[in-house]
């Protein structure tokens, strides 16, 4: 072969060689660590979203106390709208 | 402790839970042949030891691919794996993305004349020159033929081309190298 190798240097690459496959190796189950974080960290999140995409179309405790005030009848109206105010009195709300 | 008299390099790969002690022999085992490989396609010392480590890292990566049954198919994945990682590196020198390997023989002619062993056998020179010159799809079929006897069934697994292109690219190789050491004979 005519190109020059420096006595020792095939010795010197198979060492750097076993080394880099051993630091591959360490590397190798961090990088699987890694994904199945990522992984594990996507799915969480699509979960999350998806739950508060269908909270959403949930009534509110508003809407909820507007619809049984307007099925209410007129008396019980004036009866909550009195027990309101006297809760606002004797809380000096008012 | 692994007894490599013993057992079978592909044995090793399929059965042994330690996958660093098997690279070493494997290591141990390919180095040279596939360093020479990638040199004669890079010529330059430093780009072939870096492309050789990228060799052995890749394929430690990509074991659970490997499904060779014979130890002349572990060699044709090794020898897949150092191809492609050389013609990386001829690709990384090229000036601009649209420039082919192919043109830089001439690049790779001025690295052959400072990589040249001061006791280089003159014969050996001009056939590596001529070699040299060849385009990258010719020079990959003749280094491996020529100079590994690969046969021309593993050059194809390597390649990925039918054994009868191999073939014609061989011939075709062939005949320009003589062409071409007769001439440096002459200048």
């Amino acid at each position: 072969m005519p190109y020059h190798l420096e006595q020792g240097a095939m010795e010197m690459m198979k060492i750097r060689s076993k080394a880099a496959v051993a630091r591959a190796a360490a590397t190798k189950n961090d990088g699987k660590i890694f994904r199945w974080s990522v992984s594990i960290a996507v799915v969480t999140c699509a979960f999350l979203a998806l739950f508060v995409f269908v909270d959403s179309f949930k009534p509110t405790h508003y809407e909820l106390l507007m619809e049984q005030v307007a099925e209410a009848p007129v008396d019980v109206i004036y009866e909550f709208a009195a027990d309101i105010v006297e809760y606002a009195e004797d809380t000096t709300l008012l | 402790m692994i007894d490599t008299k013993r057992a079978h390099i592909i044995d090793l790969i399929r059965s042994s839970c330690d996958m660093t002690r098997v690279f070493d022999i494997i290591i141990e085992q390919y180095s040279e042949r596939l360093y020479w490989h990638i040199r004669r396609i890079v010529v330059l010392h430093e780009d072939a030891q870096d492309a050789l480590q990228d060799v052995f890292v890749a394929a430690f990566s990509s074991i659970e691919q490997f499904r060779g049954e014979t130890e002349s198919s572990l060699i044709a994945w090794l020898y897949k794996i150092a191809t492609t990682v050389a013609i990386k590196v001829l690709r990384k020198r090229r000036k601009h993305i649209f420039m082919s390997v192919d043109a830089l023989s001439g690049v790779l002619l001025a690295d052959f004349e400072g990589e040249l062993s001061p006791d280089a056998d003159q014969i050996a020179v001009k056939l590596h020159r001529a070699v040299l010159e060849l385009p990258v799809k010719q020079r990959l079929v003749f280094n491996m033929r020529y100079f590994d006897e690969l046969p021309f069934e593993t050059i194809s697994q390597i390649t990925g081309q039918s054994v009868s292109t191999l073939k014609t690219n061989y011939h075709y190789a062939t005949r320009k190298v003589k062409l071409r050491v007769s001439e440096l004979d002459y200048e």
